[in-house]
């Protein structure tokens, strides 16, 4: 499971998310796919969860879904948007 | 600051659809100085605190991101704690703060180190480094010492603090040494050169500040770092000017709340208006979207500014529709600080080899 780093703002505008890291005062937007992740940590799924709703909101297979979700999992990570909860 | 190119492209099309990125409220008109080249009306009222904290829900709900504080003098407000703590508590990226510095007691500076983390700038502004200069244009006799001192323990309390300087006739050929001083002392320094002449008084008054000559006589006066970081701009203006016909990149993301709530597209028009934020319940997107002039304004290209026809400098020049409204009440006339601003920054600044 994860979270969104505490210092990290979110703001939803029309379609789009973006996202204010405070601490690098940068600022990330994501599409569509990206921000359903992002809502579906903040609603506190955890990883294989996110995998199923990835794969049956685009209609695509469980593998590409996983490897796709993981990948930006990871970049989020890297980004310290998210951060594994305790 | 947001610099790439995706996020700016998305905010210009979220700009189209009616949401503004950046906004700024100005939470009073009034003020305890009184620097002659204000552009603010002082006749108009200012907004009661309920009031205000609905504009702040509705700009936060309309999807603004970055919000500037400003005045008149923000710190007049009595409430003006109150105001910045709901304003702290809603869900801005960014956050900056205009003041002149002089009314913040320990109350304010404790209440703003505490908060220190939620704000980008807290933005002061001086006319010199030499006190007397800044007193005199001020008209408040020890005005300089307080907003030194305010200055200096917002930042010794960690809030980021800047100081803004910007040229009159007064301090035109001494504001490097303002810049190097404030420097010195540890302050992100800012010097201007744009004015608002909103009024026929501050016309007649200022029209020297906006000439060919003051501009050469500044910008001789930069230093070689200055030199470099204008050239930069003003090769990315060409690129921009290149590019696009429009008259503001950023106009079209910005909304600008007057002290009475009144709403215009940025701080710079001061005399047209789109609606007001507290009496208008219609959602802001379709305040912008509806609003005629709104979307005359987006229509005007650079090329259809009469005066620019055939101009040399169009491929490098800034010509802010706001400031050119207000001191013309059209856009068929720039104001003349941009065309003498231009031809300085030809005749001293391209002129410079690297």
């Amino acid at each position: 499971m994860f979270k969104i780093n505490p210092e990290i703002s979110i703001k939803k505008i029309a379609d789009e998310i973006f996202m204010y890291n405070r601490q690098q005062s940068l600022i990330h937007s994501f599409n569509e796919t990206g921000a359903l992740i992002l809502e579906s940590i903040q609603n506190q799924l955890d990883t294989e969860q996110i995998c199923q709703k990835i794969s049956s909101e685009y209609e695509i297979d469980a593998k590409t879904a996983r490897e796709d979700t993981l990948q930006f999992i990871e970049i989020l990570l890297q980004q310290k948007i998210i951060q594994k909860a305790s | 600051m947001i610099s790439h190119p995706l996020i700016i492209q998305k905010i210009n099309k979220l700009a189209d659809q009616g949401y503004p990125f950046n906004g700024t409220i100005e939470v009073t008109s009034r003020c305890n100085t009184f620097c002659e080249y204000c552009y603010i009306d002082r006749k108009v009222r200012d907004l009661e605190t309920s009031e205000i904290k609905i504009a702040i829900d509705r700009l936060d709900q309309a999807g603004v991101c970055t919000l500037l504080v400003t005045g008149g003098e923000p710190f007049i407000r009595k409430d003006i704690l109150e105001l910045l703590s709901y304003i702290f508590k809603k869900n801005f990226f960014e956050i900056y703060i205009y003041s002149n510095g002089t009314l913040l007691t320990k109350k304010e500076i404790d209440f703003l180190a505490d908060h220190a983390q939620l704000i980008n700038l807290f933005r002061i502004s001086f006319f010199s480094h030499i006190p007397e200069i800044h007193d005199q244009f001020v008209g408040v006799p020890g005005s300089f010492h307080k907003a030194l001192h305010t200055a200096s323990s917002l930042l010794s309390s960690g809030v980021r603090t800047g100081i803004m300087v910007n040229a009159i006739s007064q301090n035109l050929k001494t504001i490097e040494n303002s810049r190097e001083y404030f420097n010195s002392l540890g302050f992100r320094v800012q010097t201007g050169k744009d004015k608002i002449l909103a009024s026929s008084h501050i016309k007649e008054c200022f029209a020297e500040t906006v000439s060919e000559e003051f501009y050469t006589t500044y910008y001789k006066g930069v230093s070689k770092k200055m030199v470099a970081d204008l050239k930069r701009q003003l090769s990315k203006q060409y690129e921009i000017n290149k590019e696009s016909q429009c008259l503001c990149e950023g106009l079209f993301g910005l909304i600008s709340i007057r002290s009475d709530g009144s709403i215009t597209p940025c701080l710079t028009f001061r005399n047209l208006w789109l609606g007001n934020i507290v009496t208008d319940k219609r959602p802001l997107q379709e305040i912008y979207t509806s609003s005629e002039i709104y979307q005359t304004l987006k229509k005007i290209k650079r090329s259809d500014i009469q005066k620019c026809k055939g101009c040399t400098y169009t491929n490098i020049c800034v010509v802010c529709p706001g400031i050119m409204h207000t001191e013309s009440g059209g856009f068929s006339e720039p104001s003349p600080m941009f065309c003498n601003n231009v031809k300085a920054l030809d005749n001293v600044v391209l002129s410079q080899s690297s």
